[in-house]
């Protein structure tokens, strides 16, 4: 049976119900707004380049008493920055990491690098950045709100991100750590996961160096090392010594000694050596935030998707199972096609690829690929 | 006015059904890739991706989204028709 429409009509059912698919995937992931800062409102750093290295942890190995998960899969993500202000006037930022293709289980943030510009004299304008080393485990992708502003007098950054944060406040121009930092962590008590993170301190400075070029902070070298293997390994489930650097500029200096112990309990996960944590986040903020953002995405709709994310952009892989077969350890395959080779491919085979899948859809369109056996706009124009 | 009821309510039974179905035809191929991420299959698939003289996962991406966007469309036609079709029929 043929049932005969004017095409413009159903042309346009579908173009409005494509453009309503596209408005209902945006809003689904749209990130929630994180009000418990209220306080502060922030510049727009839409433009603030920002590099994220992230890594898979497919197994961890027990050494020496600690639980050592085995980086794999490391990657680079350059996340573009929305900023917006929200109902209570306060402008945030943010962006969303993703994991490491392929990475199905464990995975981390092994540095964030934003870039602090233009301190000098007068007014100036810097973005302040701090790094960590962290894992999530079951989320698929994760949005951060990177805050930052600046003034002559005050300086304040905040680094978050759901299930995780870097909370830092710098207050009178300046970075001289003041006593109060927390850190607040919650293990899913179940699966042994680290499920949440939190870390917040003060610190202030009478004044800047003029040469700072960019300041960031990152866990020290006792919390990963390379093992006899080659591989980076990281001690994070450990009682271990994490020193935090500070690094400004050309001047480098530890700041302070984050000591992270193992234990099932979420209140143990609370630095004994806090002292005044009146105000800053706490462990409710943090879940508050885990929850309230969702993992909902129109990729359910395409069964094909995860078979595709499985396909990586590195240059190496490291691989373990197949190797294993042949009595192998880990092995590292790299690339054997030049590092300049793959910037100027893959952009023509993207366009070769969407010239070819938009010339299908354009064809179909005009009736040559009927999937319905009803109607083709062809016969009508 | 009761065949509109009855008619809103086919549809949104046949819609719901139809969700739950996909989604559910999805859930088993995700967890497959679940199972399978991590393991040999896995680590073929990054390994062509290395041999690939092209950034794979970009490309792939791309044919992901373009994926997603055609059933997109063939799912707005269907419903497009199931709903001209009992307007017809009502």
């Amino acid at each position: 049976m043929h049932i005969i429409r004017k095409p413009q009509f159903k042309v346009s059912c579908y173009i409005l119900a494509l453009v309503f698919s596209c408005l209902l995937s945006i809003s689904l992931l749209a990130p929630e707004s994180y009000a418990a800062q209220a306080d502060y409102t922030f510049d727009d750093l839409t433009n603030v380049p920002v590099n994220v290295y992230t890594f898979c942890a497919t197994s961890y190995q027990y050494v020496d008493g600690v639980h050592r998960y085995i980086p794999d899969l490391q990657t680079t993500e350059t996340p573009v920055i929305t900023s917006s202000v929200g109902d209570d006037g306060v402008r945030r930022n943010y962006f969303t990491i993703h994991p490491p293709t392929g990475c199905s289980g464990p995975w981390g943030i092994s540095e964030i690098y934003p870039t602090l510009w233009s301190i000098g004299s007068g007014d100036y304008t810097s973005y302040m950045a701090l790094t960590s080393s962290s894992f999530f485990h079951g989320a698929t992708n994760l949005t951060s709100n990177l805050i930052g502003y600046v003034n002559n007098t005050t300086y304040d950054v905040m680094l978050h991100t759901g299930g995780w944060s870097w909370y830092s406040l710098a207050r009178d121009n300046g970075f001289d750590l003041d006593t109060r930092y927390a850190f607040t962590d919650y293990i899913d008590e179940d699966s042994g996961y680290l499920v949440t993170e939190t870390i917040s301190f003060n610190f202030s400075q009478d004044g800047l160096p003029d040469d700072v070029g960019a300041i960031y902070g990152s866990f020290g070298s006792t919390c990963k090392y390379i093992d006899e293997g080659g591989i980076w390994r990281m001690g994070y489930f450990g009682s271990e010594s994490c020193p935090l650097n500070l690094f400004t500029g050309h001047h480098v200096s530890e700041l302070f000694t984050l000591t992270l112990g193992y234990s099932d309990s979420a209140d143990d996960f609370i630095i004994e050596d806090t002292d005044d944590v009146s105000g800053l986040p706490t462990l409710d903020d943090a879940l508050e935030v885990n929850t309230s953002l969702g993992n909902i995405s129109l990729s359910i709709l395409n069964p094909i998707s995860g078979w595709l994310s499985l396909f990586t952009d590195s240059q190496c892989v490291t691989l373990s199972v197949l190797p294993g077969w042949f009595g192998l350890g880990s092995t590292q395959v790299c690339s054997p096609w030049y590092n300049n080779i793959r910037p100027v491919l893959t952009p023509i085979f993207n366009f070769a690829g969407t010239m070819l899948i938009f010339g299908f859809c354009v064809s179909w369109l005009r009736g040559r690929h009927g999937f319905d056996n009803t109607v083709h706009l062809e016969s009508h124009l | 006015m009761g065949e509109s009821a009855v008619y809103a309510i086919k549809v949104a039974i046949t819609v719901a059904a139809t969700m739950a179905f996909v989604l559910a035809i999805a859930t088993l191929f995700n967890l497959v890739v679940v199972f399978s991420g991590n393991t040999a299959l896995g680590e073929i698939i990054a390994l062509i991706s290395v041999y690939l003289p092209f950034n794979a996962g970009q490309l792939f991406a791309l044919v992901s989204a373009a994926t997603t966007a055609i059933l997109a469309f063939l799912i707005a036609q269907k419903v497009y028709d199931l709903i001209t079709y009992s307007q017809k029929a009502a």
